[in-house]
């Protein structure tokens, strides 16, 4: 028997928000972990088909592609349930599970508007996800989430109008003519869930607002969905290459920049994407194998670094790498874990990011794209200084700031625990991820040229930290985003055009007051605008104005009466 | 010896083992630099100077900016806070 797993989350979700609380946490970790089973004994060609009048839906369609993603979407599910065993919050967990289950929902949907409609269900639940962070400022910038997302889905939306109304196909798949309308509207959807820039500040800007258990969800569903699409639906499109390259590069100086060890994290989700949409865009067999191959490794170590930050925040209550510094020796288990993700996302040898990451830039270098290869690995060597050096060394090992440390819940370190397995497991035998490809790959992660050419890279990189150790140390300053410009100049804009308008309005009132003086004035006096002449050449007494002097004789006033009901009677 | 000096001194053993590993291995790739021997290194060093010294003189003159007390707790840094 098949079960969407999207529908086993769902009935965790309503067993959550309902059940009794002895029992929350367990059906949640039985819910991630049945879901996981259900992704994983899905089996290949699978599908589940549905008609709704002239609407031929496919909810569920399993192929590699598929399969893969479901695989992992599920895993970390049970992973982040595990690391969010402690938390008692049911509106949480019930809006985790629903925004996974959307995710979900868009990995198996075989048809356009079923995608849409579960990629809408994800949005709306991930709003939850970051106002359940319970602060003002997860409240505000859980609405500038909604806005963005609103407006991706608006576009998307009308992309799919224009598809389905122009001849398009049901079928969620590449387009049949890539230059219409349609292709760019979804296009411009997708690249909002990307976090493509400039459309990419709601990352930064809502991911860190969440709990510590949220933001492992968070990093794990909306940017990695719409890598799927782009892979099913845009793979080729030329213009990715190039967004891709900017993504990574751009996440990785503001990273420099970064002091909240969250927002440091988030902007290398963008820069970490960025290798993943630059592949799709090469859209070589070994391009599209690295992108989701990349995917798949990304959400293991990029869960695994966000908990070890949570870790910290839980540990600490801090979050500021200024605040922070010298408490290594109190969660020296913390720190090991939190390295083996720093050694995956960063590429080294034996961890996960060097079997995915590494395909991307030689899929670059073997399609003839050398500019493009050298980018991609200047912006590996940014990972390598932040999220392996920069933010470790300042956070652990930096100037102690005596700090108290509490005990982090030992579920939040098994969860890293089982993180770091599967990191460590996927850098030790790639062939597992590979032999699962949509695209099979005949790819060797382990050459010497390769190992080689890492570890220098990763040495040099190593050497200019410790040079340049005292640039790099934590400011007490924010970084200026794309959201500054909605966050402040739109709000401060929208507040000059109403004083404009306001302002508009009162000389309206007041033009109209000065005519309506003007015209009671011309009323009760209709002669003094012609006697102010007059009398502005004569010397001689001006008299005022008296109405029985100029006053018509009655017979003119029954003349014109007689005359206008004769004219009527003509007429009629 | 220092410790500091020690390090150097261990980095550059290393660094010349992993130069030593590419003149054996058998290069991946056309172009230049998969040919020459210690290119990752350089770029690894030099493109972590660049790395910082650009992103550093970019933060200086346009993306940095105070940090508000209001962004550790509230949320007033969301409008006029940050727009000065």
């Amino acid at each position: 028997m098949t079960v969407h797993p999207s529908l086993i989350l769902f009935a965790t979700a309503a067993a959550v928000a309902l059940g009794p609380r002895t029992l929350r946490q367990t059906l949640l970790v039985l819910g991630a972990a049945g879901a996981l089973w259900a992704a994983a004994t899905l089996p290949q060609g699978d599908h589940w088909s549905h008609a709704i009048g002239d609407l031929s839906l496919e909810l569920l369609r399993v192929d590699a592609l598929s399969h893969l993603f479901g695989l992992v979407f599920t895993l970390i599910v049970a992973i982040g349930a595990l690391y969010a065993w402690h938390v008692a919050r049911r509106g949480e967990h019930a809006a985790t599970l629903i925004y996974a289950g959307g995710a979900l929902g868009v990995v198996y949907a075989g048809d356009w508007v079923s995608a849409f409609v579960w990629w809408e269900l994800m949005a709306w639940a991930s709003v939850f996800v970051v106002w359940a962070g319970g602060t003002p400022r997860s409240e505000a910038a859980g609405f500038r989430y909604l806005f963005m997302h609103l407006v991706g889905g608006g576009l998307f939306l009308v992309g799919l109008a224009a598809h389905l109304t122009g001849g398009g196909t049901m079928t969620f798949g590449p387009f049949a003519e890539p230059d219409g309308w349609a292709y760019w509207l979804i296009l411009l959807a997708v690249a909002v869930n990307a976090a493509i820039p400039p459309l990419h500040a709601w990352l930064v800007d809502a991911y860190p607002e969440a709990s510590v258990t949220g933001t492992v969800f968070l990093s794990a569903f909306t940017t990695k969905t719409a890598v799927y699409v782009l892979i099913r639906v845009f793979p080729g499109s030329d213009l990715l290459v190039w967004a891709g390259i900017v993504m990574a590069l751009y996440g990785v100086v503001y990273a420099v920049l970064e002091n909240d060890i969250r927002r440091l994290l988030g902007y290398h989700i963008i820069s970490q994407v960025g290798y993943m949409v630059a592949a799709v865009g090469i859209g070589t067999p070994l391009a599209l194998g690295g992108a989701a191959a990349h995917a798949f490794c990304h959400i293991l170590y990029k869960a695994l670094l966000l908990m070890g930050a949570g870790a910290v925040i839980t540990a600490t209550g801090r979050r500021k790498l200024t605040d922070l510094g010298g408490i290594a020796r109190q969660m020296p288990v913390v720190v090991v874990l939190y390295m083996i993700g720093a050694f995956s996302i960063s590429g080294v040898p034996l961890f996960n990011g060097f079997i995915s990451k590494s395909m991307i830039i030689t899929a670059a270098g073997d399609d003839g794209r050398g500019l493009a290869e050298l980018l991609l690995t200047l912006a590996s060597i940014g990972t390598f200084l932040h999220t392996g050096l920069k933010l470790p060394y300042f956070t652990f090992f930096g100037p102690s700031q005596d700090l108290t440390v509490k005990a982090v819940p030992r579920n939040m370190v098994a969860a890293m625990g089982v993180a770091a397995a599967c990191c460590v497991g996927l850098g030790l035998a790639p062939g597992w991820l590979y032999a699962r490809l949509a695209t099979p790959v005949d790819y060797h992660p382990y050459t010497l040229d390769h190992v080689a050419g890492s570890l220098q890279l990763l040495g040099g990189t190593a050497l200019a930290f410790w040079w340049l150790l005292g640039k790099l140390k934590g400011e007490a300053t924010e970084s200026v985003d794309v959201d500054w410009l909605y966050r402040t100049r739109v709000p401060r804009a929208m507040q000059s055009a109403a004083a404009m308008a306001a302002a508009t309005g009162e000389a309206a009132q007041a033009v109209a007051r000065s005519a309506v003086k003007l015209a009671a004035a011309f009323a009760g006096d209709p002669l003094a605008g012609g006697r102010w002449i007059v009398a502005s050449g004569s010397k001689a007494p001006v008299l005022g104005y008296d109405e029985n002097r100029y006053r018509l004789p009655i017979g003119v006033t029954v003349f014109w009466v007689v005359l206008a009901l004769w004219l009527v009677a003509l007429l009629v | 010896m220092s410790r500091a000096r020690g390090t150097l001194v261990g980095a550059t053993v290393l660094a010349a083992a992993t130069v030593a590993l590419d003149l054996l291995a058998h290069p991946h790739g056309d172009t230049w630099w998969h040919h020459t021997p210690g290119f990752d290194l350089l770029f690894g060093f030099a493109g972590c100077a660049v790395i910082v010294v650009v992103s550093k003189a970019l933060g200086k003159a346009a993306l940095q900016r105070p940090e508000r007390p209001a962004a550790n707790s509230g949320d007033a840094a969301d409008s006029e806070d940050l727009a000065t």
